[in-house]
Formats: C-alpha cells, sequence, structure tokens
C-alpha cells in the first residue's frame, strides 16, 4: 500500500505543477489554454535537443529550455490570442485557437524528432532507494521536492511581489484591475511567462523518470485541467492541491480495481466533482462559468 | 507540302499515343503508419518495399512488361481513415492489391471493403487473429498472434507449469489477442493470474509493477510496443525480479539498444529474421533501402512488408490481372522466396512460417530455442 502512496505522490506532484501553471494563466484570461499541453511538450524536448543533441551541459539545457519555452508561450500570448481578443472573440474562440495550437506544435514536434520514445535520462538504469517498504530513485524525490518548491515559490511570488499582487487583482476582477491602474497587459504576459516555466519543469521532470513522446501533452493537459477543477476553479494555489488529489486517487484506486480504469478514475472524479462540487475544494461558488 | 506535314503530324501524334499506352502502370496501394505511436516501423517498411520496387522495376523494364507503381498513404493508426484510403486506391487509383495496414484495427476495418472489391490486402504486420476469418481476398506474411501467443504459451508450460503468472498488456486488439492466445495454451491455469491492462499511450506502469511485486510473481508475460523501454525500467528501479516473456516487438535490435540492460533475460517469440544474412543475400536491396530510410536498419515487419511485395510481383508475373487472379496464384503456389526464407499461405491466408525462441542477453538478442514442429 505504501509504494501505491509513493506512486501517488509522484505523479501528484507533476500533475500540481502543470495545473499550477495552467490555473495561473486561466485566472487572469478566463479560457482554458489548451496550448499549454504544446508547452509541457515543447520543454521537454527542448532539453532533448540542447542536451542530448547538442550536448550542453544538463543545468544549462535546462534552464535554456526552460525560458524559451516560457518565452514562447507569451510569444502566443502577445501574437494570437491579444490580437484576437482586441477584436472581440469570445472565450469559445479562444479555446478554439489554443487547441489548434496545441494540435499544431504537437504535429510540428512529431515532424521534426519523430514519433518514437525519446529520454533525457542518461546513465544505468538503477534499483530506487529502499526505505518502509517503498522504493523510490533519486529523480522521484526530486520531482517531490521540486513541485513543493516551486509551489512555496509561486505562493510568495502571488502574496508578497508587486507583480504577484497585480496578477490576484486581474484573477479577482479584470475590470476593476483596469480601473485601479493595473497594467493588465503586462500581468498576462507575465501569467503566461510563468505558467509555460512551470509546464517546462514538470516536462522536464517526468522526461527524467519517464520518457517523452510528442503526444505526451495531451494527457497532461487532460490532468491539469481536472486537478484545477478539483482544487478550485480560480483558486491558483488550490490546482496543486488538486493534483496531489488527483494523482494519489488515480493511484490508490487501482489497488481495488483493475489497472487498465487509471484513467477512468481521474475523468469519475471530474464527473464527480462537476456534479456535486463545481467550486472545487478551495473555490468559491460561482453563479456561471465559462470555458 | 501541307498535305505531307498534316499526315506526319497525325502519325506522330498516333505513335505517341501508342507509346502512352505501353507506359501504363500497374498500381499497387500501401497503407501504413507513418505518424504517432509506431510510424518508424511504417517508415522502414515504406523504405524496404521502395527499394524493392525499384529492383523488380528494372527486370520488368528489362523484359518489357509494365511498371509498377506504389502509391502509399498514411492510416494514422484509424481504421476510420484506413477506411478512406482503401476505398480511394480501389475506386480512384485503381490499385490491383494492396500491402497493409500494419495495426491490426486498421486491417481489419478495411478487410471488408477489400474483400467486397475483390481486391487482394496483405499485411506484413497485423498479427490479430481475427484476421484469418476476415475473407479469401485477406492475407498476411507475418505469423498470426495465436501461433505467437501460443508458442509463449505452450514454452510457459513446459518450463514453468503451475507458477503464478503476470500478464501486462497493451489494452488494444493486439494485446487482447495475445493475451488471450497465451492464456488458451496452458491445459491448466496456474493458481494465479493477474490481468494487467495499461491503456496506449500510458507512460507510468508503476502501479502494474508493485501489484506484481507485492504478489510476488515471478513469471510476467509482457505484450506492448515502445512503451516497454519504460516498463523494464521502472521494474528495475521498483526492485522487481522475475523472468520476462516478451512478445515479437522485441525483435528490434534498436529497441533493446534503448533498454540498456534492464530486459536482460526475456524470452521471446522471433522470427528467424537474420539481417546480415538478407545484406549478404540481397546485397542491391539492401544499399537502397539504406538510402531510402536515411540509415535506419531493416526491421522484421519492413521484411514481412517486403514478402508482401514479392508476392502480389510473383502472381502478377504469372499473369494475373485481377484481384482474383492474384488470389487464386497465391493460395495455389506451394513456396514463395522471400526475404526471411520460404513460405506458402495456408487455407486462411496466413503465412506458414518457422517461429523461433530468442533471449535478449548484455543487451543482445541471441537464439534460445528453435521451435518444436509447428
Amino acid at each position: 500500500m505504501l509504494q501505491f502512496f509513493a506512486n501517488g505522490l509522484i505523479a501528484g506532484s507533476v500533475y500540481a505543477l502543470i495545473a499550477l501553471g495552467f490555473a495561473l494563466i486561466y485566472s487572469t484570461v478566463r479560457f482554458f489554454h489548451f496550448a499549454h499541453g504544446a508547452m509541457y511538450t515543447t520543454g521537454a524536448y527542448l532539453a532533448f535537443t540542447f542536451f542530448i543533441l547538442c550536448e550542453i551541459p544538463f543545468i544549462l539545457s535546462v534552464g535554456i529550455a526552460i525560458f524559451l519555452t516560457a518565452l514562447l508561450g507569451m510569444g502566443i500570448g502577445i501574437c494570437v490570442y491579444e490580437p484576437m481578443r482586441r477584436r472581440g472573440a469570445s472565450s469559445f474562440v479562444l479555446l478554439i485557437a489554443s487547441l489548434g495550437l496545441f494540435i499544431l506544435l504537437q504535429n510540428l514536434i512529431s515532424l521534426i524528432f519523430g514519433d518514437d520514445v525519446k529520454t533525457i535520462r542518461r546513465g544505468a538504469v538503477q534499483e530506487g532507494y529502499h526505505f518502509l517498504d517503498i522504493r523510490i530513485t533519486n529523480i522521484q524525490i526530486i520531482i517531490i521536492i521540486a513541485s513543493l518548491i516551486l509551489f512555496i515559490i509561486t505562493t510568495l511570488v502571488l502574496k508578497h511581489t508587486k507583480i504577484g499582487k497585480a496578477l490576484r487583482a486581474v484573477a479577482n476582477d479584470y475590470e476593476l484591475a483596469i480601473a485601479a491602474g493595473i497594467n493588465t497587459p503586462k500581468v498576462v504576459n507575465f501569467t503566461y511567462f510563468m505558467g509555460s516555466a512551470l509546464a517546462a519543469i514538470a516536462a522536464i521532470l517526468i522526461s527524467l523518470d519517464l520518457h517523452m513522446t510528442p503526444m505526451m501533452g495531451f494527457n497532461a493537459i487532460l490532468y491539469g485541467i481536472i486537478a484545477m477543477i478539483i482544487g478550485g476553479l480560480g483558486n491558483i494555489l488550490g490546482a496543486y492541491f488538486g493534483g496531489l488529489f488527483l494523482g494519489l486517487s488515480q493511484h490508490l484506486g487501482v489497488v481495488f480495481i483493475s489497472s487498465k480504469w487509471q484513467d477512468a478514475i481521474a475523468f469519475s472524479l471530474l464527473i464527480i466533482f462537476l456534479l456535486f462540487r463545481p467550486q472545487g475544494f478551495f473555490g468559491k461558488r460561482i453563479e456561471r462559468a465559462q470555458i | 507540302m501541307k498535305k505531307h506535314f498534316f499526315s506526319s503530324f497525325i502519325v506522330i501524334v498516333l505513335l505517341f499515343g501508342c507509346q502512352q499506352t505501353t507506359e501504363k502502370k500497374i498500381k499497387i496501394g500501401s497503407i501504413q503508419q507513418l505518424s504517432v505511436q509506431m510510424a518508424k516501423y511504417g517508415k522502414t517498411h515504406v523504405a524496404a518495399v521502395r527499394a524493392m520496387l525499384d529492383l523488380i522495376n528494372e527486370e520488368r523494364k528489362s523484359k518489357s512488361l509494365p511498371q509498377i507503381e506504389l502509391i502509399v498513404d498514411d492510416d494514422q493508426l484509424k481504421p476510420a481513415v484506413g477506411v478512406n484510403i482503401i476505398q480511394k486506391f480501389i475506386d480512384i487509383d485503381g490499385v490491383v492489391a494492396v500491402i497493409g495496414a500494419q495495426g491490426s484495427s486498421v486491417t481489419l476495418a478495411i478487410a471488408p471493403i477489400a474483400e467486397e472489391k475483390e481486391v487482394v490486402l496483405i499485411s506484413g504486420a497485423s498479427g490479430s487473429p481475427q484476421i484469418s476469418d476476415a475473407g479469401d481476398y485477406i492475407f498476411r506474411t507475418c505469423p498470426s498472434d495465436i501461433y505467437e501467443g501460443r508458442t509463449m504459451g505452450e514454452y510457459y508450460e513446459k518450463r514453468f507449469k503451475g507458477e503464478p503468472l503476470a500478464i501486462i498488456y497493451i489494452n488494444n486488439d493486439y494485446g487482447i489477442g495475445l493475451r488471450d492466445a497465451f492464456l488458451n495454451a496452458l491445459s491448466d491455469r496456474p493458481s494465479k493470474v493477474l490481468d494487467l491492462a495499461y491503456a496506449q499511450g500510458a507512460v507510468d506502469f508503476r502501479n502494474q509493477l508493485t501489484k506484481i511485486k507485492q504478489d510476488n510473481i515471478k513469471v510476467v508475460y509482457l505484450v506492448g510496443y515502445n512503451e516497454m523501454v519504460s516498463i523494464y525500467k521502472q521494474a528495475k528501479e521498483l526492485g522487481l525480479t522475475c523472468q520476462w516473456l516478451g512478445n515479437n516487438q522485441l525483435n528490434d535490435q534498436s529497441l533493446i539498444d534503448k533498454m540498456g540492460t534492464t530486459a536482460d533475460g526475456t524470452i521471446f517469440p522471433g522470427h528467424d529474421f537474420e539481417l546480415d544474412k538478407i545484406k549478404v543475400s540481397y546485397p542491391r536491396f539492401y544499399y537502397r533501402y539504406l538510402k531510402l530510410s536515411n540509415g535506419v536498419e531493416l526491421d522484421v515487419f519492413a521484411a514481412y512488408g517486403v514478402d508482401a511485395f514479392i508476392v502480389i510481383n510473383y502472381a502478377l508475373m504469372q499473369g494475373a490481372q485481377t484481384g482474383t487472379e492474384i488470389k487464386d496464384i497465391l493460395y495455389e503456389t506451394t513456396s514463395f522466396e522471400g526475404l526471411i526464407g520460404n513460405f506458402s499461405f495456408d487455407e486462411n491466408g496466413d503465412a506458414l512460417r518457422n517461429l523461433g525462441l530468442y533471449e535478449i542477453k548484455n543487451s543482445k538478442i541471441v537464439k534460445y530455442l528453435v521451435s518444436p514442429d509447428k
């Protein structure tokens, strides 16, 4: 049982990061930015390019990959969504555009890198550390710790920095934030940058532990959305806990049912929350929601 | 003068028209997966068939026979897409035969159309047992999964009879077919059989592996594709030690290379596919193949694809012009010489092949046992 708990914590830590980035962006732009899944995949493949193909030192490769992915995310916001928004595009139209971007970027990665399995991990595979009837590798420990550290950093940024407070103001009420003189475009650009960076970090961590394919972003974004809804639509920090809850539920659930229903557990949770607690664990009850 | 010019012009046009007629090509369709999960095998398949096509067309040209044209399309491992492609191939392009598909789900979807239109369909990779009953015009040059699953089931029974067993398999036609064939080959089910399916596209197999470790299972039958790289890796990290029994997807050294030593000790059914022998026996083919594949070595499924093309060409060389004539020749011929040795088709259109057992040792594929009589 403890091993399943550890498995769930590892997976949940990754979902939490994806959800945190997704929720950051959603809180300010109020539409489902599906291309976030493509940022996830891009981060992993950029790290692969620099570290494996170009043989640049690992830390530098990861740093560059995260920065470029964050820039790409921000670039999409500035060059694609903002012009559409200025022309009066609805949230639904922006969602469709983001879906198109997701498919385009995913296929581009597939075209450039091929569809076979890749990894950015080097060296022989080792048995994990053994304690309390759990086996866990050093990468998996890093995933859990890194996820927690990034959650703390995000919390500190949101609560104690000027840009973080501005972001919370925009998330609370976009129009009022404009009226208060907050530079909302700058805030929105920042959320795309930070959210995409978090997605890239999550992807790089998971690629070190498992493997990567061009299709990896699809499941990632689905789980990110479910985690955000479980945590509470509009509650950025709640999304993190939603991710942990999702990972643990999935992995503890298969103790009792067949492993082939693992994905079904995630979507069952989604339906249950939408039916009985649509505001999630930490969200406020809302009158109307748009995707 | 004008009359002479006009007459000459007419003669030239007629001569040109006749020349066009003798340049009519015979078209063969190829439905392969060129994107998504298993695209690597689709690409090597197309490169291999094109390499053989070049050589065969040279031979056909020397005998003043029509050239063969290969039309390729990507089914994306989607049955609906495969159906559209085969309909276009038959109704618009006028192909005389179709090679494909790779995925059993696509082959099963397109088979009824080929059967209805009386066009021969030959797959070089689809192993689902259902294909044996898909129709008279449906063939395959690779062994049925029934035989592969049965081979592993018989091996388990011989060596590990009664021991607790786990089967980890991909939850699609291929995985389920092999699982069923394996279990049906057992005269007595072991006291414990863990059935551990995973969804296509899964990357995290720790739960399945944890269950195996928890239940102290010592024999695991694994059926999957590229994700087996992750399964072996995660098994090692979890400290799981067991006897792995594998599937024929492991008959690919480039896949084994990605696994490092994590898959060492795995026993799996192989196709008597000896790449070095092919390189020596068919140097011109292999040279062209490497150019077309950008240096990717030939794999067994690409070789089966070439065998599919070889038998179609054989039928055409015997004078077959329609799908029915091609079909009849395929059933009647007692031995075809393919890249992977001699074979023929049984009454269901399945290739009768030798299937040996292989082992992974120090990340290399080595022969383990030669299969007993079929």
